[in-house]
């Protein structure tokens, strides 16, 4: 469904990612893991249109689009939830999840994912009025993951989800994750705490400063000790 | 050595999160901290705090045994508290000397004696031969190091760097390490946001780990991250080694 090929994107010279080559399935959950600085959220903002790359190719079902514009990446199907939600926070829950859902021209498309939000996460059923600022940074993050399925993607990409979040709900929000693939879409996720990320993945790729050093079966980089090295240095 | 910088129970809450919640921590006089933990742990908000460009919820800032917590960045940086930024954020359109003499400025009055400041600053940085160039045109790794320059121009006390060595080659980043350990020797406090773990371990002397906006450990850099508790704050609470 996706394939990146050999991609390098650089701010102003500094380069973040270099020659990743990663590819992602029909209905797999592929994890991208590493520590800070690794080059995670540049890979997937990279992906989304957000950064332009300096080299390399992003086929989504076979067409190329690298260096096309957001807005078109996500009318193709892929969402981003952005690391640190980015949510509108003096707006309802009920109008952020509304402007997830623009570019659909039909009131009935629109409208539509919302039952799935609702049944995924049911405490933003019960906040609709809440201003988002207002929610917990779990909750939030239950906000911005329903807005981005807002879009109907068939390739949802998930950046730190579980950042700044107490453990029980870092746990939630990954299950959610589980759910989102049996219904269909495909996850791509990128993520820090390892462990956690792992047992719902189907494959990982680690990266370490911009570049990949390790990939394979989620189970298989799990039981990697060299994973630690990766993170830690030690 | 005697404490420089003292938090105490610092809190500061964004709508319905808590970004940094009873942080207490102490920087000594000549040391180099390093702040270190999981995207999202509150490191930036930290810095934005004792920096001044937040304001807490609740608890104090000591410099000096002075409470600085209502105080505004400039008189902040006035009484030896100067930062870098993440993003750099240099005059782009100014000489680097230019851009170092308005850190000096906060120093000296006469725009020559600020010169000259400037001018012992671009050596110590090693960007004398880059003196007369646009700052927008130069290399990334200059940049960074024009960012540094121009907080030490103020003359600190206390540095604030957030992410210098980021992004930068190994070589580029040993040069940072270098360049950090001789403001060290000038008598310049340091505290540094990292990730790159293998450079900036072996430079700090001491490292404090946050993680969902607490301390969750203290110590030297090589215990730190053989502690439990950090390994499974940075690969998860299920993860064993």
């Amino acid at each position: 469904m996706l394939e990146v090929q050999s991609l390098t994107t650089a701010y102003e010279g500094l380069i973040a990612i270099s020659e990743i080559s990663i590819s992602v399935g029909a209905s797999e959950i592929v994890a991208v893991v590493g520590a800070n600085g690794a080059g995670k959220s540049t890979l997937l903002k990279t992906i989304a249109g957000m950064e332009r790359p300096a080299s390399g190719r992003i086929l989504f079902e076979g067409v190329d689009i690298a260096g096309a514009p957001t807005h078109r990446v996500n009318a193709l199907g892929i969402a981003l939830v952005p690391e640190g939600r980015r949510l509108f926070p003096r707006l309802a829950v009920r109008d952020n999840l509304r402007l997830g859902s623009y570019l659909h021209r039909r009131k009935r498309d629109r409208e539509a994912p919302l039952d799935m939000v609702f049944k995924l996460f049911p405490r933003l059923a019960e906040r609709l009025d809440q201003r988002a600022e207002t929610l917990s940074g779990g909750e939030q993050q239950m906000l911005s993951i329903g807005r981005a399925l807002m879009t109907r993607p068939r390739l949802l990409m998930l950046d730190e989800p579980s950042q700044g979040i107490m453990p029980k709900l870092v746990d939630e929000i990954l299950d959610s994750v589980r759910t989102i693939r049996e219904a269909g879409t495909t996850v791509l996720i990128v993520e820090q705490r390892l462990a956690e990320t792992l047992e719902i993945a189907d494959r990982a790729y680690v990266l370490q400063t911009g570049r990949v050093v390790m990939s394979g079966p989620a189970k298989e980089v799990a039981g990697n000790a060299d994973v630690r090295r990766a993170y830690l240095g030690i | 050595m005697s404490a420089l910088l003292k938090t105490e129970a610092l809190t500061v809450r964004f709508g319905g999160i808590l970004a940094n919640a009873d942080i207490s921590i102490g920087v000594e006089e000549g040391e180099i901290l390093g702040l270190i933990g999981p995207n999202g742990a509150g490191k930036s908000t930290l810095f934005n705090l004792v920096a001044g460009t937040y304001r807490p919820t609740s608890g104090r800032i000591r410099f000096e045994g002075r409470d600085i917590t209502r105080l505004p960045p400039a008189v902040r940086c006035k009484l030896g508290i100067a930062r870098t930024f993440q993003v750099v954020k240099s005059f782009e359109t100014m000489s680097v000397l230019e851009n170092v003499v308005v850190g000096a400025l906060v120093r000296h009055v006469s725009t020559r004696a600020a010169r000259e400041e400037a001018y012992r600053v671009l050596d110590v940085t090693g960007l004398m031969r880059r003196a007369e160039a646009n700052a927008r045109d130069l290399t990334p790794p200059e940049k960074r190091r024009l960012e540094v320059a121009r907080a030490l121009a103020t003359q600190p006390k206390l540095l604030l760097l957030d992410e210098v060595l980021t992004g930068l080659t190994p070589a580029e980043a040993q040069k940072g390490v270098e360049l950090v350990r001789k403001i060290r020797q000038l008598g310049v406090t340091v505290v540094m946001v990292e990730h790159v773990m293998e450079v900036v371990m072996p430079l700090v002397d001491r490292a404090i780990v946050l993680d969902l906006g607490r301390v969750l450990v203290e110590g030297a850099p090589q215990a730190v991250v053989r502690d439990p508790k950090v390994i499974q704050a940075y690969l998860g609470d299920r993860y064993h080694a």
